[in-house]
């Protein structure tokens, strides 16, 4: 590894192509504008707009007169999104190599803030929210993606040199959000950042060994959590409830939670092939199952369209994330390749835990489903990373 | 950083990711196809419930169509018990201060106070089913509902609630004859378990006892529903109204029973027992029963002491209900009935609840000579104009034990009398004949053993009467068999009683003439006053013994469709022949006759006889000893009848440890027929709430007098 060399950064052979990106466009064949991944762009703006459809479908109320406020805040939320999104892709990525510290402490700044008592806001027993006027804000959601450049940032900076010390270091960098969050508590959010990292300090190549240590540390370390009584026992029932389903429910925080379960595979279940149709599922249209057009919106898909349409959303889910995989491989630096893995990862164990805790393979936490759920955090927090892997791509060879 | 190893490890990670979607893949497979049909049966039964609407129940009404029961609605604040247990402590006990600051504030004059500990103490008491609501306070007002509602988000796990519940405009009168009603016990629950046209909640109610117990089926309404759909936390999320189903109130049931006379016999019985109250006549209890010899039925039933079944209403508090079984207010409700059994029996309080008119059997005394000389004649040993001679005593055998020489009241010698004189004056000489002859005949297989047992079982004597009631007692009339057997049952439970020897049982369980010379006259036997009453009728309506009702009709709620019509019953014909001509001269004679005087004779000077001619006969029953050996006092008895042919007035007294028949039931009868006679009664109205002044009517009773016998 030691072996690698340091490329300068290659001048741009027309300097007017970034800040006249359009007319660039047309003359130049190594503008960045010219290599932007339609597929990619095709897929997250279709699971958009499918997700924009079945929280309509969830919240629109069984019967006219048609409640279409949760749409408008979604459409909302889209339009925002994709000008994020934009801004991001035209946005060179490479700037963020530059000031990664500033971003990583800035979310890092957000998630201490949120646990002061009269800043943050507290909803169902978690601290994790911004009340920023008629919107909240979960810095949680930002903090994923401030660990992934933080942590690329870091990572290209030792150039794959990677001592002890340094991992140490890597690891102190993911550690300091995941503790914070813990704290609010959300557990869904750290885990996901726990994998994430996992596969970032794979892919940045830290041996072996170390990462086996760091997989044993980090069971031992869950087991000690669950068993210690730091968390509640709503949280404890929410990670131990799947693992026995058939069992007597041991409290009531469980007891809710099985009922949640069974009413999220029911949902599912009763989909069969082909669902009920859109706008006509007795369980996800109503509010039979909660949380339906948030965390647990999976289930109006598999109720109303079935095999089928729950099929065709995780098909598109896998392009964009073998698109974003394709971008790492593709990406011209270290620092871009980093970038699009924790992004990658991120959005694989997001959409795994998600829709795997609606079927029952997966613990119950409160983790979106990406593009999916009604939600602005997530969806920007999503949309922003996309934008990113864009630009990386994009700049490829430039 | 070694690309080649980054990107060889990148390759590590798709596989990875490949095999998670993978695996979301095989899940869904197995979700939606392998179990998906499962699944979709499950669906349609979890995401409705349905709520029953109670019905309410029909009215009871008497025959000239005044509600004695009717239905209102109450507004109840109730805590939902699995609500409330998802509250933390510390929520629950605040919950519970606001709730009983907020109903003290329209607290009604003389309740007691709400406080947090007596909402508590309410929820934790185990007479209400957890599965429903738990009323904390009934009867609220509109504006508190308004508050409550309004204010709901201050008061999780409280429900306001609307519940139609029993009324009676009338307070106790006729609460025996009513009864009441309760939630359903678990054998209830279990009886009624496969009712379909109107099946029970375990939070329901069911007629506990009298009519609103014989005509549940009709009085109770078909209860509706609502259908709703429901999220996964029982959230109504809109109604089926297609599923939705009214429902239906229960029928009215018209009783035969005229609140009026009901009244008067009420207000007669409690009237009189206070009049007639002293140390040695602690006249604690009694019964009345007014009938239509025509037809058999009642028009009144009247039973002392009495309970106001307002006080029942909305389940029945501890002390309520020790109350009504006469005990004290404090203690515990467990076990009231092991409480009054480890009572002497002398000092057990007389239960309110029970029905003395026909739940009671007492030695009906003297008015049981119709049924011993109507048996006389049958097995020839009388005919109604012999003549006996009657010297105050009649000797069984040799000795001058009672057990051989038996006396009249008072040993009053009545000259030479016959059967009509002997009913005027009671003479007790003429029936312990009639009790010698029956028995010695008998003995020598001249008649039957229990020939004369026979002949009075004919008047309804010994069996239940069949009302329309539940409770009713069928008295007894001993026989030679049942005397052996209660002497074998008590040699089988306690030989040492016999001193061990079955041959001294067998002795003391042999029949004797003495007991048929008692039974005669009415001792050693036990009849209901509905009994004496309905034995009485069938002499008074010249020889049908009709089974008693309580019911008039009943009608569909609201449409006047009659669902069921009254009908007489017969039991069965008795042939009185020319004997009736002598027992009505015998009974008016009892009331009217100066010479010989009539036991009533003073009881009913004054009384319209011109105008609405009546007969009765007297009775002093003698009770025994209590366990210290006295005398109890006697039970006063009498059965009046009007016997004009177009009027159907028939009236059976019985008042407990009252002394003589004519000191105080013969008044009480007179109280009760002298306004029917008058006319009175037409104008008379009903006091509200059914109050009835006790000492005036003792007051008014006084002016009767008391003075005649047996």
């Amino acid at each position: 590894m030691a072996a690698s060399t340091y490329r300068p950064r290659p001048q741009p052979v027309n300097r007017h192509a970034v800040r006249r990106p359009l007319a660039n466009f047309r003359r130049n064949h190594t503008s960045p504008f010219r290599h932007v991944d339609v597929v990619l762009v095709a897929c997250i703006g279709l699971v958009c707009l499918f997700g924009a459809l079945m929280v309509y479908s969830t919240t629109r109320g069984a019967e006219p007169p048609y409640d279409a406020s949760f749409l408008k805040r979604v459409v909302m939320f889209l339009i925002l999104g994709g000008l994020v999104m934009a801004g991001a892709a035209f946005f060179d990525y490479r700037k963020l190599r530059d000031y990664w510290p500033f971003i990583y402490g800035g979310s890092v700044l957000l998630l201490f803030l949120v646990l002061v008592p009269g800043i943050g806001k507290s909803t169902n027993g978690t601290q994790g929210w911004f009340q920023l006027g008629p919107f909240q804000l979960q810095p949680s959601e930002l903090a994923k993606l401030g660990m992934i450049i933080g942590f690329s940032g870091l990572a290209s900076q030792f150039r794959g040199d990677l001592d002890n010390a340094r991992v140490g270091m890597l690891l102190g960098l993911c550690g300091a959000p995941m503790f914070f969050v813990l704290l609010q508590p959300d557990l869904g959010t750290t885990l996901v950042s726990v994998a994430v990292a996992f596969a970032l300090l794979l892919v940045a190549g830290v041996r072996p060994r170390i990462l086996g240590l760091l997989a044993l540390a980090a069971i031992v370390g869950t087991t000690l959590i669950l068993t210690s009584g730091v968390l509640k026992d709503y949280q404890v029932a929410r990670l131990t409830t799947y693992v026995k389903q058939d069992q007597v429910a041991t409290s009531k925080a469980d007891r809710d939670l099985r009922l949640n379960l069974e009413q999220a595979k029911s949902a599912i279940g009763s989909g069969g092939l082909t669902g009920k149709g859109l706008f006509n599922g007795p369980l996800t249209r109503g509010k039979v199952v909660p949380e339906q057009q948030t965390d647990f919106i999976f289930t109006a898909v598999g109720e109303q369209l079935g095999l089928l349409g729950c099929g065709a959303l995780l098909t598109l889910l896998g392009v964009i994330v073998w698109r974003v995989w394709r971008a790492a491989q593709l990406a011209r630096d270290d620092f871009g390749m980093l970038l699009c893995t924790g992004i990658m990862v991120m959005l694989v164990v997001q959409v795994f835990e998600n829709v795997g805790m609606t079927m029952g393979i997966m613990p119950i936490t409160g983790i979106p489903l990406p593009f999916m759920s009604y939600g602005g955090s997530a969806l920007m927090t999503s949309l922003l990373s996309m934008g990113l892997v864009l630009s990386v791509h994009m700049r490829r060879f430039s | 950083m070694n690309g080649g190893t980054s990107r060889a490890r990148l390759g590590l990670v798709a596989i990875t990711a490949l095999s998670l979607f993978g695996a979301l893949f095989a899940r869904l497979w197995f979700l939606q196809i392998v179990e998906g049909s499962s699944y979709a049966q499950q669906v349609t039964a979890n995401q409705t419930r349905t709520v029953v609407i109670p019905a309410p129940r029909g009215k009871i009404l008497d025959r000239t169509g005044l509600a004695l029961v009717d239905n209102r609605d109450s507004i109840e604040v109730a805590i939902d018990v699995q609500q409330y247990a998802g509250l933390d402590r510390a929520e629950q006990g605040r919950l519970r201060e606001r709730l009983a600051t907020t109903l003290n504030r329209t607290l009604p004059a003389g309740q007691a106070p709400y406080s947090a500990t007596s909402i508590t103490k309410r929820l934790n008491d185990d007479r209400f089913s957890p599965f429903r609501p738990i009323p904390i306070a009934e009867s609220i007002t509109q504006d508190q509902e308004i508050y409550f509602n309004e204010q709901a988000d201050r008061f999780p796990a409280v429900v306001v609630e609307h519940q139609t519940v029993r009324d009676y405009p009338y307070g106790s009168l006729a609460a025996h004859v009513l009864g009441y009603v309760g939630t359903l016990n678990e054998e209830e629950y279990k009886e009624h378990a496969s009712d379909k046209a109107k099946p029970y909640e375990k939070s329901d109610e069911i007629g506990k006892t009298g009519v609103e117990a014989q005509y549940e089926q009709y009085l109770r309404g078909t209860p509706g529903q609502r259908v709703y759909e429901v999220d996964a936390r029982n959230h109504v999320i809109r109604e089926r109204t297609q599923d939705y189903r009214a429902p239906k109130a229960g029928d009215d049931v018209f009783l035969s029973i005229d609140a009026k006379v009901q009244y008067k016999a009420e207000a007669a019985l409690q009237g009189r027992l206070e009049a007639v109250r002293t140390r040695s006549t602690p006249a604690p209890a009694g019964g009345v029963v007014v009938m239509d010899p025509s037809n058999g039925q009642v028009r009144a039933m009247a039973s002392y002491p009495t309970y106001d079944p307002r006080l029942l209403v909305g389940g029945i508090p501890c002390p309520v209900w020790r109350d009504l079984q006469g005990l004290g207010p404090d203690g515990s409700c467990k076990d009231v009935n092991a409480e009054i059994q480890a009572m002497p029996a002398s000092q057990r309080p007389a239960s309110k609840l029970i029905n003395r008119a026909l739940s009671s059997a007492y030695p009906p005394a003297s008015t049981f000579k119709l049924a011993s000389s109507y048996a006389a004649l049958k097995l020839g040993i009388i005919t109604p104009q012999d003549t006996i001679s009657d010297p105050g005593f009649y000797r069984l055998c040799k000795g001058e034990g009672t057990g051989c020489l038996k006396r009249n009241a008072g040993s009053e010698p009545h000259g030479n009398v016959a059967l009509a004189q002997a009913l005027t004056v009671s003479s007790d000489v003429y029936f312990y004949r009639i009790g010698d002859f029956a028995w010695s005949r008998a003995a020598r297989g001249a008649l039957p053993k229990t020939g004369l047992q026979d002949h009075i079982g004919e008047l309804g004597y010994g069996t239940r009467s069949g009302i329309d009631l539940p409770g009713e007692s069928a008295g007894s009339v001993p026989t030679p068999q049942s005397e052996a057997d209660i002497a074998a049952a008590l040699f089988k439970k306690d030989p040492a009683r016999y001193d061990g020897d079955e041959a001294k049982a067998i002795a003391a369980g042999r029949w004797r003439t003495g007991y048929s010379a008692d039974l005669a006259i009415g001792q050693k036997v036990d009849a209901t006053p509905l009994q004496t009453a309905n034995a009485y009728a069938s002499l008074a309506n010249g020889g049908t013994l009709y089974q008693p009702q309580v019911l008039d009709h009943i009608e569909a709620t609201g449409s006047a469709k009659v669902t069921k019509a009254f009908a007489p019953k017969v039991i069965r014909k008795i042939d009185w022949g020319t004997a009736r001509d002598a027992y009505l001269q015998g009974f008016t004679g009892a009331v009217t006759s100066a010479s010989p005087k009539g036991t009533a004779y003073d009881v009913f000077q004054g009384f319209p006889f011109d105008t609405w001619p009546m007969a009765g006969k007297t009775g002093t029953a003698q009770t025994g000893k209590d366990e210290l050996g006295n005398e109890k006092p006697d039970n006063s008895v009498f059965v009046g009848f009007s016997t004009a042919p177009e009027s159907h007035w028939i009236a059976s007294a019985m008042l407990e440890a009252s002394g003589a028949g004519a000191r105080a039931a013969a008044p009480t009868v007179r109280l009760i027929l002298e306004p029917i006679a008058t006319g009175e009664i037409d104008s008379f109205v009903i006091p509200p709430g059914g109050a009835i002044d006790a000492a005036a009517v003792a007051a008014q009773s006084a002016g009767i007098s008391a003075t005649g016998s047996d």
